[in-house]
């Protein structure tokens, strides 16, 4: 390798090195909690969003946990959210709906892509080993 | 028909202690899983997680700095006044200059002047970073 591409090369790894620091990559409930917010027709909501997730995993995970990930998914830029009004039915207290922006569905995507092309044809995961 | 009411210490704890983010959502989320039937133990759970799940507030730059100043001050003071009455200490030996050069003492006493050299050092840096801070 000559001087001038080796240089080149460690720009091209340095910059690499660079987006990886810049891209905030997505936890496990992180992604599954996005990808709940996603699923309602409209209106996305603590208690659905945590309904969801216990359904579809079988995990039963505390709604305080379903907000700390709402909270670093909103700081990240990947849901919006917004204040409804406050009804007697939840002793007066508002609801809080998330939306997905695009930047989340776009996250979503390349984080199920992603695991997709990992898991594909893994004798693993069809029980095939042991 | 009247809403069957939550416990009510763990809602004050909910709302005194509780998540940062959203609490008050959260609150009425718990209120009305409460209302579909969940126990009080279940609500009970839930509130001790959203007390976890509280995130300390991050300290401002300055306050750090100020918070590592104090804390260098202390662990220069500490040092220094060990490292004096580990000396004085001596005195009361039958061999001062035994017990002195004994290794176990210097090992002691090296320890003691690495504290409180650590402890100068934080205050140095913490007083250039604070300084630095000011001029930008």
């Amino acid at each position: 390798m000559t001087h001038k591409s080796s240089t080149l090369y460690f720009s091209y790894n340095f910059v690499n090195v660079e987006d990886m620091r810049k891209r905030e990559y997505l936890g496990q409930l992180e992604l599954m909690v996005l990808l709940a917010v996603m699923r309602p027709a409209r209106d996305a909501y603590g208690v659905l969003i945590s309904r969801e997730i216990a359904e579809k995993s079988g995990r039963d995970v505390a709604l305080a946990s379903v907000y700390a990930a709402l909270d670093r998914l909103e700081r990240k830029g990947f849901v919006i959210s917004s204040l409804g009004e406050p009804t007697a039915e939840r002793g007066g207290r508002a609801r809080t709906y998330f939306t997905p922006t695009a930047a989340g569905l776009r996250e979503a995507r390349e984080a199920h892509g992603t695991l997709m092309r990992l898991s594909s044809g893994l004798a693993g995961l069809k029980g095939e080993l042991a | 028909m009247s809403p069957r009411m939550p416990p009510r210490l763990a809602t004050w704890v909910l709302d005194h202690l509780g998540m940062r983010y959203r609490n008050e959502s959260l609150g009425g989320d718990l209120f009305e899983e409460y209302q579909q039937g969940r126990n009080r133990l279940w609500y009970w759970r839930q509130v001790i997680a959203a007390v976890v799940a509280r995130q300390p507030r991050p300290l401002k730059p300055k306050t750090r700095l100020l918070f590592l100043r104090i804390f260098g001050h202390i662990l220069a003071d500490l040092g220094v006044v060990l490292l004096f009455s580990q000396i004085a200490e001596s005195e009361h030996r039958i061999r001062p200059v035994d017990y002195l050069m004994s290794p176990a003492n210097i090992a002691v006493l090296a320890l003691l002047g690495l504290t409180a050299a650590t402890g100068v050092g934080l205050v140095i840096w913490a007083t250039r970073q604070g300084s630095r801070g000011t001029h930008n």
